[in-house]
């Protein structure tokens, strides 16, 4: 055995010794398939504590404050909601028609048409099919929901740096860089030696999937796909394919680095939801079945930990009351609770200064025709790597007379701090310049827009977590874990800063554990 | 809907956990909540305004009005928080371009109202390269960095340390100081491009920080004690210190010749104390800026009686005194009569009696050029 073993190798021998059971054991152990319990986490089945009154107060009434609001009172806990804005929702945010835009310094309105399919997630906008513990809340509450389309093959690429800086749709790109890529392996199988590793019949194997995978002729050649898209003709004329995109122009541009797998994601790929009318009906949908008191307009003044509850001091109304509870759960953003008098553990706090203040900005476009619709686009994304760096198409109201865009997602901090740094009427006029270069007449479609810089805005000021490796591996823990009686929560508690399913889970987690050490106080007698 | 909570009107919270918070805010001690209309400023700058690292927003309790309106006004002009490399001014310059004049106002007041805390050190430099360091920048913050208006001089001491450190990297490489029109700032940035290099803005900063340990103590107790101090004067006038004071034989030159201080008096050492320009909107440092030395110890004078009486303290409590002066421009000895002339007005007159044991010295210069007379005093605290 002087060769090393390939995985394959490895598998067949396996086989051959114990049968096609000891394979598939085989291949979970190595992760090759998925196993079932990676997929689930189980939702917190709380004890219901009955007449042995638990006061819980919940600071912030986001996502994942209202989750545990909603499973702690349906065990019996006392609960009340302390929310700092004037909503609930935290950053579960769509604006429609006359809504106030809260950020710092740039307080906006939403000037949108008054209709069912005008509306902006400025937050959340996209729920993948695993985000079970969402979805499980989505169907509990009776929260509709539609598909969302999120990658769209008839899209365009743009990149000023490439193919002359014209737009490409999304699908001819794909085609034929991997046209060309499939090429130059069938090549390579062709030339090497592969006896060593291969045999005949794996290397035509091979070559087999190489002209499936690219579109490929007989002669492992790419002359072009379908898959591209036709030049013209088709249906009652001959099809005539489009001449391959010119391949070091594709190299050339920056699609490939991360954008073009982008659809694969875990979290990303198809199919996707929204709730029908605004992803803010699962805000909707919570509150409508939290019968706990929520108070807005609320900013928490002092959090202190004693040896059986934590003391939560807020101004409302003028005054400034207190609530003592046995148990807290927190879920104002990390980078805020600083501000906030407290008595938290040294560690704890370092642990919060070790997670970063993320930056995330968005505009949404009320155009006055669906254009884009036109252009035989429907749904999903034009990536351009020009400031705004992505252009979405909604989903709803398909062929209706209007529409709303949303004319970036700016996810680096150079340019988020770029557009935060302008008015809201510089943000737009630089998104629609930014427009113009992929869709022509954009600029006289734009009626109305909202901007929403969510690391300026009121209460959040930052979105969304940023954890490095280190921070994960030293303090993840310290901050999932209570401070006495205090439970740090949110997508900032999670692998999964940024989305729903993060808060749902973190909520989740903390709750599994407050009724472990609940049952361990009372007795599971109750 | 409110079955939970407690109205407490006026709130004592009691921090019972032994946990330390190690940020500076866990003390036991009522909560002064900003007005409705100064909320966003809490949401970033803290509950009483007392800085969160976290989102680069710095304490602003406790600054005087005037930094407080200017640095307001600095970022309306886009001053500050107009080049790209100053993030967290550019995150706050929309915040004060909002503000109407009255909420700005109402912002300076509050943050006037509540209690100064010391904050958490943070910056590990070495305060003794700092103290050497620091000289230039006491010309117009301060020898203890307690500000000046008349230099449009912040106060230093106190403030949050990383902010400090911020600033003055900010200061360094241009992304303050340099937009036209910001005087003051450019001035600033020269003074801080005197600092060789990053360690020093660190040392410096380390300075500042011993000067609120060491001289000031924990701020929350100064108001208290100034307090206390003030209650005492208001039940029952400023009863001197138990000390005698021996006069000078065959003289009625208003100085003691010596001043005995009993055991278990408590002493109150104050720095030297140096004049506010007569005229700020005259050439800086210019004999017509600072006026004459009658001009100038009139000033010092009421600069430290502002000062003692913050402490609840007067000039009948001086035991000692030490005066330094320059040689008027052109001239090649002190002007004492001028500063005597100031003097009597505030020791050996019939209201205030009481003096100190003194000594008074001609010396080559003061910190800044022009400035002719300083005034140190050590004090006898009345008994209570």
């Amino acid at each position: 055995m002087s060769q090393p073993f390939s995985r394959r190798q490895f598998l067949n021998m396996v086989g051959a010794a114990g049968g096609s059971a000891a394979v598939y054991q085989a291949s979970l152990a190595l992760g090759l398939l998925p196993s079932a319990a990676e997929a689930h986490t189980p939702r917190a089945e709380l004890m219901n504590v009955g007449q042995r009154e638990r006061r819980v107060v919940i600071l912030g009434a986001g996502l994942s404050g209202l989750v545990c609001a909603y499973e702690l009172e349906r065990a019996g806990y006392d609960v009340t909601v302390i929310e700092a804005s004037h909503r609930v929702g935290g950053r579960n945010l769509t604006v429609r028609s006359g809504d106030p835009i809260d950020e710092m310094g740039n307080p906006q309105v939403c000037r949108f048409d008054e209709h069912p399919d005008l509306y902006f997630n400025c937050g959340p906008a996209r729920i993948p099919a695993h985000h079970e513990n969402l979805l499980h809340y989505c169907r509990m509450l009776d929260v509709p929901l539609e598909v969302f389309v999120n990658v769209n093959y008839h899209a365009w690429v743009h990149d000023p740096e490439a193919f002359g800086g014209r737009p490409v749709r999304m699908r001819e790109y794909m085609a034929d860089a991997r046209g060309f890529m499939t090429e130059l392996v069938s090549k390579a199988v062709n030339k090497t030696d592969f006896d060593a590793v291969f045999s005949d019949y794996d290397a035509e194997r091979l070559l087999a999937f190489l002209r499936a995978y690219g579109d490929l002729d007989q002669n492992n050649l790419y002359r072009g796909s379908r898959r591209a898209g036709y030049l013209r003709g088709g249906m009652t004329e001959p099809p005539e394919l489009k001449t391959p995109l010119d391949f070091t122009e594709i190299l050339k541009s920056s699609f490939w680095q991360f954008r073009m797998h982008w659809g694969e994601g875990e979290d990303q790929a198809a199919p996707l939801m929204q709730a029908v009318g605004g992803n803010d009906n699962i805000i909707r949908g919570f509150v409508r079945n939290i019968r706990s008191p929520i108070v807005t307009k609320a900013p928490v003044q002092s959090i202190m930990l004693r040896e059986t509850g934590v003391d939560v001091v807020y101004h409302h109304r003028g005054r400034l009351r207190q609530i003592s509870a046995d148990y807290c759960f927190n879920c104002i953003p990390k980078h805020l609770i600083h501000g906030i008098r407290n008595n938290f553990p040294a560690e704890y706090l370092t642990a919060m200064n070790n997670v970063g203040r993320g930056k995330l900005f968005k505009i949404g476009l009320q155009m006055k025709e669906r254009f884009w619709e036109k252009e035989n686009i429907y749904g999903g994304i034009t990536w351009t790597n020009q400031e705004v760096e992505q252009i979405w198409y909604p989903t709803h109201g398909i062929h209706g007379r209007k529409g709303i865009v949303q004319g970036a997602y700016v996810f680096d901090d150079a340019t988020n701090d770029l557009f935060a740094r302008l008015s809201p009427a510089e943000r737009i006029e630089l998104a629609i310049q930014n427009g113009e270069r992929i869709h022509p007449d954009y600029r006289e479609h734009v009626e109305t827009g909202v901007t929403v810089a969510w690391h300026r805005m009121n209460h959040q000021m930052g979105c969304t977590a940023q954890w490095s490796e280190e921070a994960r591996q030293r303090y993840f823990r310290t901050l999932q874990r209570p401070a006495g009686r205090h439970y740090l929560i949110g997508d900032q508690i999670s692998y999964h800063p940024g989305w729903q399913e993060g808060a749902v889970s973190s909520a989740h987690h903390a709750l599994a554990e407050l009724d472990r050490r609940v049952r361990a106080e009372l007795g599971s007698s109750v | 809907m409110m079955r939970a909570a407690t109205l407490i009107g006026t709130l004592l919270v009691t921090a019972a956990a032994a946990a330390g918070s190690g940020d500076g805010l866990s003390s036991t001690r009522s909560i002064v909540p900003a007005p409705e209309t100064l909320r966003p400023c809490a949401v970033c700058h803290g509950v009483e305004l007392v800085g969160n690292r976290a989102v680069e927003a710095p304490r602003l309790a406790g600054l005087p009005a005037w930094y407080l309106r200017r640095q307001l006004e600095a970022f309306r002009r886009g001053w500050r928080g107009s080049h790209p490399d100053d993030v967290s001014g550019m995150e706050m310059r929309p915040q004060a371009a909002v503000l109407t004049d009255a909420q700005l106002e109402e912002a300076v007041r509050y943050a006037a109202s509540v209690p100064e805390r010391r904050p958490p050190v943070t910056v590990t430099g070495d305060p003794e390269r700092g103290r050497s360091l620091f000289q230039s920048c006491s010309a117009c913050h301060g020898p203890r960095g307690e500000g000046s208006e008349a230099m449009l001089a912040p106060p230093l001491a106190g403030q949050n340390d990383w902010y400090l450190v911020t600033q003055l990297r900010r200061f360094r490489s241009g992304a303050r100081g340099t937009v036209p029109g910001d005087d003051q700032g450019a001035a600033m940035r020269a003074s801080v491009l005197a600092l060789p290099d990053e360690q020093a803005i660190h040392d410096v900063v380390a300075y500042v920080n011993t000067l609120t340990e060491t001289d000031q103590g924990e701020p929350e107790m100064r108001k208290t004690a100034a307090a206390a101090a003030a209650l005492a004067v208001a039940f029952g006038g400023s009863a001197a210190a138990d000390v005698t004071r021996y006069p000078l034989p065959g003289s009625d030159f208003p100085i003691a010749q010596a001043v005995e201080v009993p055991a278990g008096t408590t002493l109150v050492y104050h720095s030297g104390m140096t004049p506010r320009p007569a005229n700020p909107d005259a050439e800086r440092f210019s004999a017509e800026f600072w006026g004459d030395t009658e001009a100038q110890a009139m000033s010092v004078f009421a600069r430290l009686q502002e000062s003692l009486e913050a402490k609840g303290l007067g000039f009948g409590d001086v035991v000692k005194m030490q005066v330094f002066l320059v040689a008027p421009p052109g001239e090649d000895a002190m002007d004492f009569d001028g500063f005597m002339n100031a003097y009597r007005k505030f020791f050996g007159s019939e209201d205030q009696p009481n003096l100190p044991a003194r000594s008074a010295f001609q010396v080559a210069g003061l910190a800044a050029p022009g400035m002719l007379v300083e005034v140190e005093v050590v004090l006898a605290r009345p008994g209570r």
